[in-house]
Order: C-alpha cells, then structure tokens, then sequence
C-alpha cells in the first residue's frame, strides 16, 4: 500500500477476520423496515389529553383478573415511556398486565418551545394532579399507587409529598433524591452527570436554557454518550457486529436505537429548576426546594414505599437513590436492588423477571 | 419546535487539524488493522486526502448496502437505515464519546447557516470577537482531549509494544486492550479539571456566538417587521400566564360546583 493510500476497507475487516460477518450483518441490517421495529405495542387506550399530555390505561389482559388497585407509571421529561414497554418480550407493561396489575401511563408527549415557561410545579401540581384525578374519579377510589422512573421518580415524589392523601404506595425506580450522591460512589465511572452539571456555573446553564428555549434533547442525549466513551466508540461496529448474527438481537438493538433516538426537549423553566436546584444546589434532601410556593418535605411521604436502584448505574449512582431510606417518614420502606445498569433495570430480562413480580408481590401485600 | 439548527461546521479547520493529533494516537491500532504501512502523519493534508478516502469508501459501501438491501426507498429517519449509516461511518471512531459532545455543544450552539438571506451579515459576524474566541476554545478543548489520546497511546505501547513487535496475540486482544485503556483514560480525563475548564469555555463561546448572532438576525427582521424570536418568546410567556390563570379560575369554579375534587396542597391556583 502507497504511504497516504486508505487502507482497503476489505482487508481491513479481513484482518480482523470478521469480512463476513461484517458484511452480512450489514446486509441484513439493510433488509430491516421500519414496521419491524415498533415500540410500544401493548394495546392501551386514551382516558385524557391536555395540550401536549395524554393518560392511557393499559387494556388488562384477555382472562387475566385485575388484581391491584390503579397504578400510574410517571417517566420522566428526559426520555420516553416507551422505555417500559419495547419490545413484547421484556416489556415491565407487559409483565405487570400479567400478574392482574390495573395500569396506568402519562406521556408527557414532545415539548417545544412553547412551552419553554412549563416548571417541575405546573407538571406535578397540573398535569400530574390532573391525571391522578381522572384514574381515582374513573376507579371510583380515593387513592392510587404511583410508580415513578428516574426524572418521573422524582415528580412522583414530589407529588406524593404534598399529596399524601391521594398516595396510596409510592415506587421509585432508578430516582435520584440526593443529587449529590455520587460523592459517595467509589465506582470512577459512575455520577458524571452530577459531575458536569456541577462544573457549569448557573449562568451557564441559563444562557444554554435561554438561547433554545428548552433543554435541547440532543444535549441529554451527548452528555448520556459522554458517560460511557468507549461503548459510544464500539457501539456502531464491535457491538452490533455482535448482534447483527441474530435477527432478533439485532431487532433489540434497533428498538433500543429507536428509543434512544426519541429525545424530547426538556422544557426551559423546568430544566432549570432541575438543573440547578436540584443538581447544583440539592434542594431536595434540604428541605428547601419549593413546588408551588411551599417547601417540599420528604418527611410527608409517610405512604408505604419501594425504592428501586441499580447497583451499576452510572447515570444515578445509587447512594442518590438510597438517601430517602433517611429522610422518608414512612415506617413502611423497601429497597430492591437489580444488578446491572441504570436502563438494564427495564432491558434486562434477568432485571425484568425480578422487578415485575416484587412490585407485584410487594403491591398485593399492600392492597387492603 | 425548539431551535433546532441544522448541523453547520465551521469549526472543521480546527477539526481537521484534531485529526493528527487522534490518528497519531491511533496509530499502532490502524496499524495493527490493516497490517499495512501507515500514512505519513506529520502531513495534515496527506491525513485529509487519506481520512476523505476512507469516508468515500465507506459511503460507497453505504449506498451498495442500502440498494441491496432495499432501504434506498426507505426515508432518512429510518432507525435501520440511520444505524447501518453509523455502522458505516469512519468518523464513529473519532468521536470517541468525548467529541461527539462537543459536535452537538457546537453545532447547537453555532446555529443555522442562512446564506441566502444574510451572506453580508454572517460574514460580518465571522469578523466578531465572538467567533475568533469560539474558534480558540475549540481547538483549546481539543487539545485537552488529544492529550488524553496521548496518554491511551503511551499506555497501549508499554502494555502491547512488545508483543506488536513480536506478532504476539491477536489483532482483536490488542483492540480489546485499546479499548479497556481508552475507556480508563476518557472517564479520567472528562473528571479533570483541565477538561471541565474546556467545555465549559467552549459552551460559553458558542452561546455568546449564538446571541450575537441572533442579536444581528433580530435587527435585520426588526428593519423589515419581521417577528423576532424574542418577541415570539414573549408572547409564549404571556400566553403560559394566561393559560395558568384561566385554569385557576375554571379550578375554582368546579369545586365550588363540586364537579372536581377538591385540592388542598397546591398553592399556585392548579
């Protein structure tokens, strides 16, 4: 080969041995539309629109006997639900409706930049609120038992602190309650997240909010890929030749790829008071973040809870997630522990399988 | 939508020259990849002829596949057809994890290019203090994270320089030690002071780009009546207002009716 020839991509992968594989991966790769890869299947139904929000109920499963009263799933701002329910065979929606779990989830649909001035108050104490509304009003019931994930762990909770009367259980997984938890993680790789958001002075982090009106979704999604930098290098060769052999790994992946790729703009005022009360300034666990002018107290959260975290979860370290054990008020508090990652907790069959029939055995105790 | 400016590049001198600095650290991996000789690297155009190369194949490769395949029809966001594109993309292994970032930070901060309607005017602002200190902090941050490709490449060679010489183990052990000191060396660099210090000034660069350059468009819409971004924010602000008053009042309305439950918690009238 000349000095400033490319090498020959051929040899190349030759030299790795994995021509073949490489290219019949891509081959088939190639053959994949987009209808075969749909997120999101399990049938569900319309209860309620607001702007850009929607509450669905899950529709039960033919034969299956609800078992539980109402449970609504609370994602985050950061991300979709469709998380919960990618594919048919590691969906948490699924394997819940399973067990006779009567189901609930709010899509808080894709913000723009009209609605840069929504804070963290209008969607607990709005949407949120608005949502519990109709599912009790719907049920017949007076309570109802929130099961919150990440972002939404914390909307839960902070709805379930100044809403206790309407909380019947509260379950938080992968939830950050002290922000600067990861302080206490001995793992290297884990926390980045609080780490460079606490690199950025406040008006940083409002100039960035300002000048696009939202939290742009493609930087939560750079800052993600920044956290694990070599999986961000492999992942489109090393890693997906890995998968591309098997038609239905390769079908994961993508769904995984759908997933990630579905990054809604988080809106401005909300970002900032997530940003920087709760990132920088961890309000939260101090007793002096405000929701709709009153201090949120973790002490209120006096309703039974079940507190999920990952042992590996590099985007919220767990020592973020276990605080509340110290500063809930209930008497009825449970931790759960998955190996694995932050999203291996709702990917991972192995997790999957754990996760469904805890929560479920852990609400059924908690029915009467 | 929120602002979502399309993915202009004007920092690719900077790039390009970036690009010694990651194929000299890359060196003994390409080395090891294609067995072959490897380009001359202390000459940045010779780089940008090979790396051109490279990508023209690979594209090639892109296009073959797709029309093999079928995903020519399909559209571009298709999640297949966006995959099999990364997969075929060289430039996948330049970002690294630690650059990709900073092409989103810059493209998102630098904006849409409007040539059509304002060459005069966006040529003036590449004249701008803004710019010229956009330009430096970039190619600061990316001195920061070549020397962190320095230092996987000097690790990588006391760890496997002499089983390199000697032909010992196999390509793939030695990429999978690449990649064990790369990850090792990236996450301690991201907690560095030094890189922190980086981002954060090359943020702070691209917004103050940014505002400058939307101050300039502002003033050319306000010369022609056109709506400005700022005001269409304001009446974004004034229509939330409103929208949290009215509900209030219907809110108050209903629980006197006792059509709704009644809230006893929320103070800002939800």
């Amino acid at each position: 080969m000349e000095r400033n020839e490319a090498p020959d991509l051929r040899s190349v992968l030759e030299n790795l041995g994995t021509a073949a594989d490489f290219l019949e991966g891509a081959g088939r790769l190639a053959g994949i539309a987009d209808k075969d890869v749909e997120v999101a299947t399990t049938p569900k139904e319309l209860v309620f629109r607001q702007e850009k929000v929607s509450l669905y109920r899950y529709r039960p499963i033919e034969g299956v006997e609800v078992r539980t009263g109402p449970v609504l799933i609370v994602y985050g701002l950061i991300g979709r639900y469709t998380m919960i329910d990618l594919q048919e065979d590691r969906s948490l929606v699924r394997n819940l409706l399973l067990r006779g779990v009567d189901l609930y989830v709010v899509d808080w649909g894709h913000p723009t930049r009209a609605d840069q001035n929504l804070t963290l108050d209008d969607y607990v104490n709005w949407y949120l609120a608005d949502c519990v509304d109709q599912i009790l009003d719907r049920a017949g019931r007076e309570e109802i038992s929130i099961l919150g994930i990440c972002e939404g762990g914390v909307l839960s909770t902070l709805y379930a602190a100044q809403n206790g009367e309407r909380v019947k259980n509260l379950i938080l997984t992968i939830t950050p309650i002290d922000f600067h938890g990861d302080l206490r993680d001995t793992d290297g790789s884990h926390g980045f997240l609080n780490v460079w958001t606490r690199s950025l002075d406040d008006s940083d982090i409002r100039k960035l909010v300002d000048t696009f009106g939202n939290l742009s979704g493609e930087i939560t999604a750079s800052i993600f890929q920044m956290m694990t930098p070599v999986k961000t290098l492999t992942k489109y060769n090393r890693d997906l030749l890995a998968v591309t052999a098997n038609e239905e790994s390769l079908l994961n992946f993508l769904r995984m790829e759908k997933w990630l790729a579905d990054r809604p703009d988080h809106p401005g005022a909300g970002a900032l008071q997530w940003l920087i009360e709760l990132y920088k300034e961890n309000r939260l666990i101090k007793g002096t973040f405000e929701l709709s002018g009153k201090p949120v107290c973790l002490e209120a959260l006096t309703m039974p809870i079940l507190n999920v975290y990952a042992e590996h979860d590099h985007i919220i370290p767990s020592p973020c997630s276990t605080r509340l054990k110290e500063l809930a008020g209930t008497d009825d508090y449970t931790e759960l522990a998955l190996p694995g990652g932050h999203v291996g907790v709702y990917v991972s069959r192995k997790c999957q399988g754990i996760l469904s029939s805890t929560l479920f055995e852990w609400l059924i105790e908690r029915q009467k | 939508m929120s602002d979502k400016p399309t993915a202009s590049n004007p920092l690719m001198d900077a790039w390009l020259a970036g690009q010694k600095a990651f194929l000299d650290a890359q060196a003994p991996f390409w080395q090891e990849l294609s067995q072959g000789s490897l380009p001359d690297t202390s000459d940045p155009d010779q780089l940008s002829i090979l790396f051109r190369r490279v990508n023209e194949q690979c594209r090639s490769l892109f296009d073959a596949m797709a029309a093999i395949g079928g995903l020519e029809d399909e559209p571009e966001e298709n999640v297949a057809r966006q995959t099999l594109r990364r997969m075929l993309d060289p430039m996948q292994f330049s970002y690294a994890g630690v650059d990709e970032v900073n092409q989103v930070l810059l493209n998102l901060v630098e904006g849409t290019d409007v040539p059509d309607l304002m060459e005069l005017e966006r040529q003036r602002l590449k004249a701008t203090r803004e710019w010229a200190v956009l330009k430096r902090e970039g190619t600061e941050y990316r001195a920061v994270t070549a020397m962190a490709w320095a230092r996987v490449y000097r690790r990588f060679l006391e760890e496997v320089g002499e089983d390199l010489a000697s032909g010992t183990g196999s390509p793939y052990q030695h990429f999978e030690t690449w990649l064990r000191i790369a990850n090792d060396e990236l996450i301690r660099m991201q907690r560095s002071e030094e890189y922190l210090d980086a981002q954060r000034r090359v943020l702070r660069a691209g917004l103050n780009y940014r505002e400058r350059e939307r101050k300039l468009i502002e003033d050319w819409c306000e010369t022609r009546s056109i709506p400005t971004r700022s005001e269409i924010d304001d009446l974004h602000g004034i229509v939330y207002g409103l929208r949290k008053e009215v509900r209030a009042l219907k809110r108050q309305v209903a629980e006197r009716h006792g059509t709704v439950r009644k809230r006893v918690n929320t103070a800002n009238g939800t």
